[in-house]
Parts: structure tokens; C-alpha cells; sequence
């Protein structure tokens, strides 16, 4: 956290002619669906005739060209990462992302896995994040009430956060994507004596 | 040839009217699309957005930046729209247009394709092969289309000798509707307005689920945002053109626009229930069911 | 019978001929040389046609034993003028496109052929028609093969439905002098419209061998095929000439030789037009409709816009055949746009062929990102192909459109409306293909077109541009050639059958538009350039699958599914096997009798029997 650049709240709020944008901006966002995990499993019914995310001007667009908002909902796999990191980079400017999930906040219920990252905020500038596992659609539409009132406000600045301290962000990245060593030392690959498992002895090696 | 005969009596005016109806024909087009989401909403049991909601999509599209791959994209998504605006110049509003002409339906028919010529340039520019293919699937669907058209305004010919929509708005405010003299005709003209609007069972060149969209794949920002004007300038110009083909054209402006309000309703109701043809399943569709409409009625037509 | 004025037709065919000559004798080393002179024939040649205007007339007075004489008529002017200025552009084209590496030796045989075109266009009697017909005939066969295999089978091709052709000419000819006794074109022509109640079946015949002829030479009806591989055979600049004026040449027999022959004709009849030229308008309409077919699946763009030029063809068949006065503007006048959009599609690929090597449409892609100029003049004569506003296509399109409501022939132009719609999909694919999509890496340091090849495609795209806004520019000469005074057009508007449209304010239109949303682009946010291969790929990185352009660029059997709706029919209607019958027969023949010349000792008969033959002709002639 050494070189994260802070900077005053209003260096890097929206001014006041870009506030007029934002009240538009605030009523049709388009969102990329990048369903890493089984969060996506509650943005149906969020969408669908219950609950029904269009009337606030919501809406599913297929490409990060077109699209507004990032929602990446579940667990992060790093596999997943690199995907989700250039489509935010193929996004234009302005755009947010939401973490939605406890997955994203702080891993959720795999924050031991080897596999999943456990802070999307490390990676990626989020702007709003959501608890639960999963929440339920009206604690999704509360969520998106919240970033409508921050983007009129001027205050979902993720993006100019990201170029501000890309560097930062970029090692991090890099830490994880770009691995150099395994994971796991040899004598660590199991973490329950083999003979638990299967009962014969069962040597460390695997398929790593 | 004197250069005094180009300039119209009231230059100031005419630009002016010019101005006005390419306004006008965007705002009306928005304005339905944003109607005709809140139908289609309905028709899934659930509100909707707001009916104003495709004018605040179009703002927050000119207000964000976009990528370009290189200045043919730039080129071509301008032109798409110039061809567009220019065709919704010849259409005639309640028998009024922004400059003397006839309304030439030769002329609007192909000042329309070069809407989708432009945006079909501009979109191969940005090199993504899914754009590509979902033009190709357009022209293909295009000649599913514009062939059943074609033979109605033959009809319209046998009938009347002009393919003037102004005249034909001007036959049907004296005699009556076509709509109830050409029945076949109007038919015809109802499943080729479904394809010329590119909505279900004849959307495959969006096809967000296949082709991630089509040829708006690398369209962003103000690119995106011109795209959705090319579409509510095209739902103004098909919708006036049926409307003054079978529809009477209208008395007052306010009623050709509800005529144009009614159709778009119809063809987004059809859009809410039916899932998409296929390219050649549409286009073998639109031939056989309106194209042969069309032909009766061009018989029919012929031989009264 | 043949004057020296240095102004005089005679001359100028004379000349250019031997021009022709000397420079396949004796320059056959220089051939930049070569191509000069060609130029500078063609330019003499323009010359000729400036002054030539005004002065009509120069048949001789006794139509009866007429032979080798030469008039000037409005409409063979006309086309001569434009053939010609057609011709010199791209003979500047060629100058700079024959360099070192990409030179071929077609030069002299093209001089050649310019003297035959001018002998078609100025004949006033049968016999210099056919001369310059059979010159036209074997100097373009020598030209298509240009010494390679490949092009010497498409070649021969040609050749054999050529004789085909020439034969129907030579038998069409014979039987017009029997029952007329003259061979003037005009008189003759005007003596058999005459009979026609009385021997209706000579002339039926007549009529059926003339078009025989014609259909041959501009790919109309059965013998669609030749186009294809002709044009795309043969050497680039040349098929510019080919599919933009070559193919003519059977539009302008029909113009003197069917047309007028039925000019007094009282037999049956569909809404005034005669049955004959009823069958004929829905020949054109289906060679349009295949023509269209077979464009859309090819993958080779010479092959492609060759099946364009037959498409094209057919619309100006179908024009011609309504037999009314705006039919015939029409036609003529869509001729005439033709040539010069097909001229710029083709030079502008020739410009990517110079460059690139390359000839398939899916191994190019891109191109327009590296020769703007030539991108740019291909997407104009597209737009001018696909009768699109504001260029010159529409206009004549209109008309033709316009000239089969005026007779109420109205399922005839079910067939031109689906070929001028189908239009758009091989021209955005060869669009596409070609200049757009992804750039292979082998092409990324490609230089654009040179200066001289630019300006002449410039100048054509100006000319594509100039006509569509102000069709009066080739629509008032035709009137004038035509004497159509009926036919209400002026320098921007034309009255049609059912409407009427001013294509200048069209054109305006347009580009206020233009304007329009030049000022709705500005007032959005910036713009990012971004990379080629930086697309909407799922998120994947292209590089990790070590994915090429080439590979990413879709430009393959591009219309699968319109291919696999019409693949049936196009195979049952295919007259290929046919052809290709003929056309070995023909090969079987001239071979073996070619074997027999050339054995020891024959050497002594030949000359025998040409000295005799010599020498009986100069009896009979004397």
C-alpha cells in the first residue's frame, strides 16, 4: 500500500458541468453481466418481472464497449482475473464496478482457496461492493439505488482512481497473474494425511 | 442551368424546416423506442423504465468517451446516420416535407441502405469478425425484405401510376384508406415492416446472444450513441412510409404520428412474443408469406 | 472510298492500326515505350471525337454495293467519345502499372483493338462492322491469354462462344442482305422493318441471330459464364476495360441492328411491347438475377464484379427492351455510368494487386488502412454499383426502374429489384474482404498507390460523384443522341413515369446531413484510438493463442446461408458443361488441324494455296 497515490476529495470528484452528465448517466446504466461466479445466480430475478431492474434504467449490454458498469458477481478465480482486467480496460471512460458478493469483499466462503483471490479492491477499483452470499434482489436494487445517488453525486470515481495509480494497481495484478513459483510446496499439497483420504499411502507430487 | 435555380425561394426557411424535421425524426423515433420498451415491459408483467428513458440513453452515450479503431470507423457510423437523416427528409408528414418533392419511394429505398452501408463500413473497420457477420446477416435479411416492398409499390403503381408517397397520401385523403382496398397489400407490408425494423422473429443481425450484438460490437460511447439514432431515424421513416402507403397518410400531424405510434406498437408486440428466425429461415419466411401477398395483390391490382 | 482528311475516322483507324503494328514489331523490348504509344493512340483517338462532334453524316449516297465506308452518327459518336475517354484514363492507369515487375506485353494488341473499337462504333456498312468485329474478337482473345496457361484456357473459352458469335453475325448479315440487297447498317435495317407483314419468320430469324451475336459478346443470357473467367484471367487494367466497355459492344448492336428492326412491327404485341422484345427484357431480367446469384458466392473479387458486370448487363437489356424512348435513354445512360464505376472498382483493385500480390479476397483484409486513396474509389464505385444516392448508379438505376413502370411491365421488374438489392451483399463483402477487417502482417508496410494511379482513380470517383449530383452532364448528350426530345430531363432533375426527382438536391440532402452529423460527432465526448487486434474477444487475449490477423479476419465463404438457399438452382442452371463441350471441341480442332500445317513439307502447300487464294480475291474484288 505504499505507493497508492491519495489525492483531496475534490481534485478528483466530478465538476460541476460534468454533474449535469452525471444526471444521466445515473439513469441508464449498462451493465456487463461478467458472471464469474454463483453470485450471477440472484441478477434474474433482480432483472425479471419481481423485481424488475429496467424501470431505473438498467439494462444487460453484450460487449465492454457498450457497457457502463463491470459487475463482477462471486468468486474471482484467478483465471478469471486476467478476463475480468481486460475488459476493464476495453471499457471506456466513465465506468464502475461493482463487487457483488462477500467473494470480492473479502473472499467470501473460498478465502482459503489457492485458487480464487480474496480482495477484488487490490485489482480493480470498486466502486460499491455488496455483502452476502448471495444477496437477495432487493438488497441488490438497494445496492444500485446507492450507486445512482454516488454517480449524481459525483462521487463513483473508480476509473479515474484506476489511471491515477495504475502502477500499483498493475503490480498487484501482476503478483497474481504473473506467478513464478507454484503455490504449494511439495509437502504441502495435502492438507489431511493421505492415509485419511484413502486409506494406502499416497505420495506428495500429484498433478500440480 | 442557373445556380439561382438551386437555391429554394426561402433559403432561411427551408433550412430551418430541414433542421427541424431531422430533429423531429429522431426525437419521435426515441420517443417510441422508449414507449415501446415500457410495452414490451408490460407484456412481461413487470413497469418498465420511464417512456423518456431512450433519450437519457442517448445523452449518457454522447457523454461517455469511445474507442476507434481508425478514422473509416469514424467515417462510416457519420455517414450511416447522414444517409438515414437524408431519407427521413422525403418522407411526407401529414402531407407536409421540408422542401418541395414527391416523396419519391424509389429514392427513400435507397437512401436507407446507405445507412447500413455506412455502418457497415464503419463497423469492418473496427475489425471485429462478429460485426461482419452480423452485417452479413442484414443484407441477407435485406433482400428478405425489400423484395415484398418492392412489389407492393408495384401494386401501388398498377393502381395509381405514382410512386409519389405524397400523391398517394393526397389519393387516400379523397378516396379512403388503402388499407381496406388492398388488404393483401397491407399484410404484406405489416411482416416486411417487422423485418425492416430488425425486431423478433426477425432480429438476427443484433442476435445479442450469438453474436454478441452484431455490428454493435466495437460501438462506443458516441459511435453507440449514433447507431441508436440510425435505428429511431429508421423506425420514423418505415413506419411514416407504411402509414402513407395504406394508412391514409393523415389529416394533422398529431394523427400521423399516432398511425406511426399504433404500427411501431403492433410490430414491438410481435417482437415481446415471438424468438428469432434464423437468416435463411427469415428470409425464405419474408418471400414466401409477404412476398406472395404482395404478388396477389399486385394481380389483383392488375386486373382491376 | 476511303479519304486521307487528317481529321477523317479512316484515318484514324489507319493509323492507330499501323501504330498498333509497328509497336508489336518493333518495340517489343521497350515496353514502357509500348505503352506510351498506347497512350498517346488513345489520346489521338480523343482528339478525333472532339472534333468529330457536330459533323453527322459521311455515308455515301448508292446504298448498293457498299462496302468499307464509314459514317459518323450521333450515338455511335457518343459511344465512341466515351469509350475512348474511359480508355485514355486508364491507359494512364497503365502506364504507371506496368512497371518492371507487373509489365505484360498487351500493349500493341490493345492499339489494335482501340482501332477496332473505333471501326464498330463508325461503320457504316456490315462488312467494316464484321472486320472490326472479328479484330476486336481475336486481338482481345491474344490479350485475355497474355502467354499463361491458366488465362489461355480462360481465353479460349471466350474465343469459342465468340465464334459462336461471330458465326450468328456473319449468317444474321447474309440473310439481311439477301432479302434487302444492300449491306449499309441503316438501310438495310429500315428496308427489313418494312417486311415485316409480309415475311415475318426472316426477319424473326433475322432478329434471333443478331441477338444470338450480341448476347455472346455481352454476356446476357446463356452465356453468362465467359465473364467471370475472362475478366478475372486476364491482365488487371485490361479487365477494367473488358467488364467497363468491351461488353458493350453487343448493347450498342442491339441499339442498330434489333432495336430499330422493330420499328414498324404490327404483330403480337404485350402492352405495346413486341413479344420478341418481351422475351428479350425477361432474359435480361434473369441473366440480372443470375449474375447476382453468382456474385454472391464467389471468393475471388475479379470473378466477383465480374458476375457484377453481367448483373449490370442484364439491367440494361432490360431497360433497352421496353423500346421506348426513356428505355432507351436509360439504358444507354446506365451504360455509360457503368463503364466508368466498373473502370474505378477495377483499377482500384488492380491498385491492391500492385501492391499486394494478391488475389483471393481472404488472404487480403485491411488494405484500406494502408492505400486510403484506392479505398476510397473502391467504396465510391460501390456505392455507385449498389444505385445508391448521391452517385451516378442511382440515377440511371431510377430511369431504368422508371422505363419498366412506363409500359406497366411490371413483373419484370420483380427480378431487377432483387438483383439491385442482392447487389449490396457482394459489394459490402468485397468491401469488406478486401479493404477492411484486420490487416495481415505481411501487408502492414505496404506503400499506397502510386501518384499517377491515384489520379486517375481520382478523377473517375469525381466523375461517379459529378454524375450522380448532376446527371444532366451524360443524360443531355443522350437525349441529343437519341433525339428524345420527349424525355423531360435536365441538368439536375429528371421527370420519371411516376415521379420525378432532382438529384442535385438529393445530393444535397445528403451532404447536409453529412454535416448534420459531422456536428453531432463533434459535440460527443473524445475519441481513443485503439489497436486493431484490441477487440471484443470474451475477454481473451489474443496473443495467447497466438492468433493472427489472417485468422481473425472473416472474409471466407462469407454468405454460408444465402449460398446453401440457392446452390440447387444455380446448379440446375447451369449451361457450363455445355460450353465447356464447345469450347474443348473447338481446342480438339484447331489443334489437330494445326498439327496438320505443321508437318515437314507443308510448309510449300500453304504457301501455294494462300497465293491462290490471293490471287482469286483480287480477281473478284477487281
Amino acid at each position: 500500500m505504499s505507493d497508492f497515490i491519495k489525492v483531496s476529495r475534490d481534485e478528483i470528484m466530478d465538476g460541476k458541468m460534468e454533474r449535469v452528465l452525471d444526471f444521466f448517466r445515473a439513469r441508464s446504466m449498462w451493465m456487463l453481466y461478467y458472471c464469474t461466479g454463483c453470485g450471477a445466480i440472484e441478477l434474474p430475478p433482480s432483472m425479471t418481472s419481481a423485481f424488475d431492474m429496467e424501470r431505473f434504467g438498467l439494462g444487460p449490454m453484450a460487449t465492454p464497449r457498450q457497457a457502463d458498469i463491470l459487475l463482477i458477481t462471486g468468486y474471482i478465480s484467478v483465471k478469471t482475473l486476467k478476463r475480468v482486467i481486460r475488459s476493464y480496460e476495453q471499457m471506456p471512460d466513465p465506468k464502475w464496478v461493482v463487487g457483488f458478493g462477500s467473494c470480492p469483499v473479502n473472499g467470501g466462503i473460498y478465502w482459503n482457496s489457492y485458487a480464487t483471490i480474496n480482495q477484488l479492491e487490490k485489482y480493480l477499483p470498486v466502486d460499491i461492493s455488496i455483502a452476502g452470499c448471495m444477496p437477495r434482489p432487493q438488497a441488490v436494487l438497494d445496492m444500485f439505488q446507492k450507486l445512482k445517488n454516488m454517480i449524481q453525486r459525483g462521487e463513483a470515481v473508480g476509473y479515474k482512481k484506476y489511471k491515477l495509480n495504475y502502477d500499483w494497481y498493475k503490480k498487484n495484478q501482476d503478483e497474481v497473474l504473473n506467478r513464478e513459483e507454484p503455490v504449494f510446496r511439495e509437502d504441502e499439497l495435502f492438507s489431511a494425511p493421505p492415509e485419511q483420504i484413502s486409506g494406502e499411502k499416497i505420495t506428495a507430487g500429484g498433478n500440480r | 442551368m442557373v445556380i439561382a435555380d438551386f437555391i429554394p425561394k426561402n433559403p432561411g426557411a427551408t433550412l430551418g424546416f430541414i433542421v427541424l424535421t431531422g430533429i423531429a425524426a429522431m426525437a419521435v423515433g426515441l420517443l417510441f423506442m422508449g414507449i415501446g420498451r415500457k410495452l414490451t415491459a408490460r407484456l412481461q408483467r413487470r413497469y418498465g423504465p420511464p417512456f423518456w428513458q431512450s433519450y437519457i440513453d442517448v445523452i449518457k452515450c454522447f457523454s461517455r468517451n469511445s474507442i476507434s479503431h481508425h478514422y473509416i470507423m469514424d467515417l462510416g457510423s457519420m455517414m450511416g446516420l447522414a444517409g438515414l437523416l437524408a431519407a427521413a427528409m422525403f418522407v411526407p408528414v401529414a402531407g407536409h416535407l421540408p422542401f418541395a418533392s414527391t416523396g419519391p419511394l424509389i429514392v427513400i429505398l435507397y437512401l436507407m441502405p446507405i445507412g447500413y452501408l455506412g455502418m457497415a463500413m464503419g463497423v469492418s473497420a473496427s475489425g471485429n469478425p462478429l460485426s461482419a457477420i452480423g452485417i452479413g446477416r442484414a443484407l441477407t435479411l435485406m433482400v428478405g425484405y425489400e423484395v415484398p416492398f418492392a412489389v407492393i409499390m408495384l401494386s401501388m403503381i398498377a393502381s395509381f401510376n405514382t410512386t409519389g408517397l405524397l400523391a398517394l397520401h393526397q389519393i387516400q385523403q379523397a378516396g379512403g384508406w388503402n388499407l381496406f382496398t388492398m388488404p393483401f397489400g397491407f399484410i404484406a407490408a405489416i411482416i416486411a415492416l417487422q423485418g425492416m425494423l430488425a425486431e423478433k422473429p426477425f432480429d438476427t443481425m443484433i442476435a445479442p446472444a450469438e453474436i454478441a450484438s452484431g455490428p454493435m460490437v466495437e460501438l462506443s460511447g458516441k459511435f453507440l450513441g449514433m447507431a441508436f439514432l440510425q435505428h429511431a431515424v429508421a423506425i420514423f421513416i418505415e413506419t411514416g412510409i407504411v402509414v402513407n402507403l395504406f394508412l391514409g397518410g393523415g389529416r394533422t400531424i398529431w394523427e400521423f404520428l399516432l398511425k406511426q405510434f399504433v404500427l411501431y406498437m403492433f410490430a414491438m408486440a410481435l417482437n415481446g412474443i415471438y424468438a428469432r428466425y434464423r437468416v435463411e429461415q427469415a428470409t425464405r419466411f419474408l418471400w414466401f408469406t409477404a412476398g406472395s401477398l404482395a404478388v396477389v395483390q399486385l394481380i389483383l391490382n392488375l386486373l382491376a | 472510298m476511303i479519304s486521307l482528311n487528317i481529321f477523317s475516322v479512316s484515318t484514324g483507324i489507319i493509323g492507330v492500326f499501323i501504330l498498333g503494328v509497328i509497336s508489336l514489331a518493333a518495340f517489343g523490348r521497350v515496353r514502357k515505350l509500348q505503352w506510351v504509344l498506347f497512350s498517346l493512340a488513345t489520346l489521338y483517338l480523343l482528339f478525333l471525337a472532339y472534333n468529330l462532334y457536330g459533323k453527322w453524316g459521311g455515308a455515301p449516297e448508292a446504298p448498293e454495293g457498299m462496302i468499307f465506308t464509314l459514317m459518323n452518327t450521333h450515338l455511335g459518336w457518343l459511344f465512341f467519345a466515351f469509350s475512348t475517354g474511359v480508355t485514355f484514363l486508364i491507359s494512364l492507369f497503365s502506364l504507371s502499372y506496368n512497371d518492371k515487375k507487373h509489365a505484360t506485353g498487351i500493349a500493341p494488341l490493345w492499339t489494335i483493338l482501340m482501332a477496332a473499337n473505333t471501326g464498330i462504333f463508325f461503320a457504316a456498312d456490315w462488312i467494316t462492322f464484321i472486320i472490326a468485329w472479328e479484330l476486336m474478337g481475336w486481338t482481345s482473345f491474344f490479350i485475355i491469354s497474355h502467354g499463361r496457361e491458366k488465362s489461355f484456357q480462360a481465353g479460349i473459352y471466350y474465343y469459342a462462344l465468340s465464334l459462336i458469335g461471330a458465326s450468328a453475325l456473319l449468317a444474321g448479315v447474309f440473310i439481311l442482305h439477301s432479302i434487302t440487297g444492300t449491306f449499309a447498317i441503316r438501310e438495310s435495317i429500315q428496308s427489313a422493318s418494312a417486311l415485316w407483314s409480309t415475311r415475318p419468320g426472316v426477319l424473326y430469324a433475322v432478329a434471333l441471330f443478331f441477338c444470338t451475336a450480341f448476347f455472346t459478346k455481352s454476356a446476357i443470357g446463356p452465356f453468362y459464364m465467359w465473364p467471370a473467367k475472362a475478366h478475372a484471367e486476364a491482365p488487371d487494367d485490361f479487365s477494367a476495360f473488358l467488364s467497363g466497355i468491351m461488353i458493350k459492344y453487343g448493347i450498342f448492336g442491339l441499339l442498330i441492328a434489333v432495336l430499330p428492326l422493330f420499328a414498324s412491327y404490327a404483330g403480337p404485341a404485350v402492352k405495346g411491347t413486341p413479344i420478341f422484345l418481351y422475351i428479350l427484357g425477361w432474359v435480361g431480367g434473369l441473366t440480372a438475377v443470375l449474375g447476382t446469384l453468382l456474385a454472391v458466392r464467389e471468393n475471388d473479387m475479379k470473378r466477383l464484379m465480374a458476375f457484377s458486370t453481367v448483373s449490370n448487363v442484364g439491367f440494361i437489356v432490360l431497360a433497352l427492351s421496353t423500346a421506348t424512348v426513356f428505355g432507351l435513354a436509360a439504358g444507354i445512360f446506365h451504360t455509360f455510368n457503368h463503364m466508368v464505376f466498373k473502370a474505378v472498382i477495377f483499377l482500384s483493385m488492380a491498385s491492391v494487386k500492385f501492391r499486394t500480390g494478391e488475389r483471393d479476397m481472404h488472404r487480403l483484409g485491411g488494405i484500406g488502412y494502408r492505400m486510403p486513396i484506392a479505398f476510397f474509389a473502391f467504396l465510391l464505385g460501390i456505392i455507385a454499383a449498389a444505385g445508391i444516392p448521391p452517385m451516378s448508379g442511382f440515377a440511371s438505376k431510377w430511369m431504368v426502374f422508371q422505363s419498366l413502370f412506363d409500359n406497366k411491365l411490371l413483373f419484370l421488374a420483380i427480378p431487377a429489384f432483387f438483383a439491385s438489392t442482392a447487389a449490396f451483399m457482394y459489394l459490402y463483402r468485397g468491401l469488406h474482404s478486401i479493404y477492411l477487417g484486420q490487416l495481415p502482417p505481411r501487408f502492414a508496410n505496404i506503400k499506397a498507390a502510386p501518384p499517377v494511379q491515384m489520379l486517375v482513380m481520382l478523377v473517375l470517383m469525381l466523375m461517379v460523384f459529378a454524375v450522380g449530383a448532376f446527371p444532366g452532364i451524360v443524360l443531355m448528350p443522350v437525349k441529343a443522341a437519341l433525339g428524345a426530345d420527349s424525355l423531360a430531363a435536365d441538368f439536375m432533375k429528371i421527370e420519371g413515369i411516376t415521379s420525378s426527382v432532382n438529384l442535385s438536391v438529393v445530393a444535397g440532402i445528403f451532404m447536409f446531413a453529412f454535416i448534420g452529423t459531422l456536428v453531432l460527432y463533434i459535440i460527443g465526448k473524445p475519441r481513443k484510438k485503439v489497436e486493431p487486434l484490441d477487440t471484443y474477444t470474451s475477454g481473451e487475449d489474443p496473443a495467447d493463442w497466438d492468433m493472427t490477423p489472417e485468422q481473425y479476419h472473416y472474409a471466407y465463404r462469407f454468405y454460408e446461408p444465402f449460398e446453401k438457399m440457392f446452390n440447387p438452382i444455380l446448379e440446375a442452371l447451369s449451361f457450363e458443361k455445355w460450353f465447356d463441350g464447345f469450347r474443348r471441341h473447338i481446342v480438339r480442332t484447331s489443334e489437330s488441324f494445326g498439327r496438320w500445317l505443321h508437318r515437314p513439307g507443308s510448309g510449300a502447300f500453304v504457301l501455294t494455296t494462300a497465293l491462290i487464294l490471293i490471287l482469286v480475291m483480287g480477281i473478284v474484288v477487281w
